[in-house]
């Protein structure tokens, strides 16, 4: 059975809060565009087809495996080190400072670095795109049409 | 909490003791009183459900990072770590590491799950397949996640309120069950998230802070120098340098018995593996990224959590170091055995050696009453969490066969609150003398079991359906609660030399089957292939909800609004 919740009025309302500033969607042709969307039962455009699209999946698709799995290859590379490499983990580099600490604080500094790469990349090479389609999405997606449900 | 102290010096002790704890009934009223008051004010702005729900979605990347590092930063975080590191060392600290890492995992689905949900866990798989049993399941998974969670936090609360009071008499403990219990009803029932985002934003501030000013004086007792910190820690304690390695307390090797030292080491790994996986389904986090206007803030709010999160964990690590050093193991192991009183122990010796007796008393007070905040402001976000699924997803899709009133579900929100916090209060009592800290690891892991591949899947598979979410959600539930039962934890553990009871039930009831306290190396593998096989057996398969919530979760298209 199909929901339909009953009040979005609010939720609704303008749709075109974020077609923001870039421009460079302008290099896309919109007939073209337009032969790729269909509209389809709920409402919902698809652009499936839309190379922007599938390069916005792929570049996102692509980073977030490469992180979480570099991330936790990291990470239990680190657990399983502090388990069966002990006598390594226990060499001092500094004063009292031994490696087991330096790997420690290294999973600190990793998080760091990659959550700060991982946010530049999306708002560099991601947001764009998405900002772009939805501006797309929107215009063909009044907002009060029938069905056009935020669930 | 003075039993420790010699005769002789009781007078002076007794008598700054009741200041210190008149100072910290003071904050704490303080704090109570601020925060009363904006739950006030956010019950005159909250109309309907998505100022209820979601704050309005309007609070900013900052704002909602320092809410999201209040709503995680439990006084598990702030007093238990730091103990687990000033008692154990090293492997106190592989805490911190776990809980900071999960956050990775957290930061590409943020902005997905805001996209594609409007306020809880369910609306995401809900959005693929709308059907009442999906809605059902994770509601239920919701719940138990809030409820186990909550009660650890609970009894913790009685505890913790006992011993900035001062006693440890049951009576204290109970009184301080349920007026936690009765401030985090209230909090909820009038603020919601408006409140409650509030109550975490003052929170995370106050703890930040804290924190930082006893570092700090702890790092000038050793001249800025972190080396030498660590070694006046391994110096003062018993252990010695072993402190500052790995082994003491996870993973331990047990000379001459391979297979518990493999059991041990095992152990490690699941307990790993359920705070890195599990952090990213836990539904009073997951609620937060909605109360901001848009994916794209969702992510920046994580990347602020982040960062604060991070401080804070560098942080424990000075904190636990320097009450090793400073206070000392015996002197901590005496007033608690688990370690929970070592900060505001170091808080005492550090502001007393800064300011004599009132400086200590100073100090005490107020990390006491950071503490305390912090209990409240994490309770109230799990009361929060879980009503608004029994409200949303339970009353509102179900009861209501999704057309409900939004002042009637909102209503029933209020209820829920009430009701979730009367039988946490009631379950809280009746478990308060048990060791409940088992609990919160039960928590990640049936959400890194249940929820994880709900969301994973719902998002990245196309032929993922209903009936691989009711079989993930039942299989990571139940293997998740049956391994636990079956566990250390709950039964046959005893101290090797002393002979010891260690588990929850009394000696003579042994159900332990399996090895492992933590059961995530299990159950989490195991809630994924239920779901895998769930949606296998099953027909049901949608590809265009599929492409329509792929291109909503990644465009923010059609996402749910201010």
């Amino acid at each position: 059975m199909v929901e339909h919740v009953g009040y979005t009025t609010s939720e609704q309302a303008e749709p075109h809060r974020h077609a923001d500033s870039w421009t460079a969607g302008q290099r896309w042709d919109a007939r073209e565009l337009s032969t790729l969307v269909v509209s389809h039962g709920l409402g919902t455009v698809r652009v499936h087809g839309d190379p922007r699209f599938v390069l916005l999946r792929r570049r996102f698709r692509t980073r977030m495996v490469l992180l979480l799995s570099g991330v936790l290859a990291w990470y239990l590379g680190y657990i399983g080190l502090t388990a069966f490499a002990r006598d390594l983990l226990i060499i001092d580099v500094y004063g009292s400072v031994n490696i087991a600490m330096v790997l420690g604080l290294g999973q600190f500094a990793s998080t760091f670095l990659l959550a700060w790469m991982f946010g530049r990349f999306a708002s560099r090479t991601m947001d764009p795109i998405a900002a772009e389609l939805r501006r797309e999405l929107g215009s063909r997606n009044t907002p009060g049409t029938p069905g056009q449900v935020s669930r | 909490m003075s039993k420790a102290i010699p005769d002789a010096a009781l007078d002076t002790t007794v008598s700054l003791e009741f200041s210190s704890h008149a100072l910290t009934l003071l904050l704490c009223a303080l704090f109570v009183a601020l925060t009363l008051g904006i739950t006030v004010w956010a019950r005159r702005n909250t109309r309907g459900a998505v100022d209820f729900y979601a704050g309005g979605r309007r609070f900013g990347p900052v704002q909602n990072g320092l809410a999201l590092t209040g709503d995680y930063l439990s006084a598990a975080s702030f007093l238990g770590i730091a103990g687990m590191i000033a008692l154990w060392g090293y492997d106190g600290f592989l805490y911190s590491v776990g809980f900071l890492v999960a956050w990775m995992l957290v930061l590409p689905l943020a902005q997905l799950m805001r996209n594609t949900g409007r306020f809880t866990m369910a609306d995401l798989p809900g959005y693929r397949m709308p059907r009442m049993r999906v809605r059902a399941a994770c509601a239920c998974a919701t719940v138990t996640v809030c409820v186990f969670y909550l009660l650890a936090q609970m009894v913790a609360a009685g505890a913790l309120v006992a011993m900035l009071v001062g006693t440890t008499a049951t009576s204290t403990r109970i009184m301080g069950i349920v007026g936690v219990g009765v401030l985090m009803i209230v909090y909820v029932m009038y603020g919601g998230m408006k409140g409650a985002t509030w109550l975490q934003i003052i929170k995370a501030v106050l703890l930040l802070l804290g924190s930082a000013l006893v570092c700090v004086l702890v790092l000038a007792q050793f001249g800025f120098d972190p080396s030498r910190l660590l070694t006046s820690a391994s110096d003062a304690s018993s252990h010695g340098t072993q402190l500052l390695q790995p082994g003491l307390y996870l993973g331990q090797d047990v000379p001459g018995d391979t297979a518990q030292t493999l059991v041990n080491k095992l152990d490690l790994f699941s307990l790993g593996l359920g705070l890195v996986l599990g952090t990213a389904a836990l539904p009073h986090v997951l609620i937060r990224f909605y109360t901001v206007p848009d994916g794209t803030a969702a992510r920046s709010s994580v990347r602020w959590a982040i960062a604060l999160i991070g401080a804070f964990y560098l942080m424990t690590l000075v904190l636990g170091f320097g009450a090793a050093a400073i206070v000392g193991r015996d002197a901590i192991l005496d007033q608690d055995r688990s370690g929970n009183t070592a900060v505001p122990q170091l808080a005492l010796a550090l502001g007393e050696s800064l300011g004599g007796a009132v400086g200590g008393a100073v100090l005490l007070a107020f990390i006491s009453a950071v503490a305390l905040a912090t209990i409240l402001a994490v309770v109230a976000s799990l009361t929060l969490a879980s009503s608004m699924s029994l409200a949303h997803d339970v009353f509102g899709h179900i009861v209501m066969w999704g057309r409900p009133k939004e002042s009637q579900e909102v209503g029933v929100a209020r209820v829920c609150a009430a009701v979730v916090g009367v039988v946490a209060i009631g379950l809280a009592i009746l478990a308060r003398d048990l060791n409940v800290a088992f609990l919160v690891g039960l928590a990640f892991s049936v959400a890194a079991a249940a929820n994880l591949p709900v969301i994973l899947l719902s998002l990245f598979w196309r032929r993922f359906n209903s009936r691989g979410v009711l079989w993930g959600i039942a299989g990571g539930l139940v293997s998740s609660i049956t391994l636990v039962l079956l566990s250390p934890v709950v039964s046959g553990k005893t101290d090797p030399q002393t002979g010891e009871n260690l588990s929850l039930l009394p000696a003579w009831i042994n159900i332990q089957v399996f090895p492992l306290e933590n059961p995530g190396i299990v159950a989490i593998p195991v809630g994924f292939l239920c779901a895998v096989l769930g949606t296998l057996t099953c027909r049901e398969y949608d590809p265009e909800r599929y492409q329509d919530l792929q291109l909503r979760s990644l465009t923010g298209s059609g996402a749910a609004r201010s």
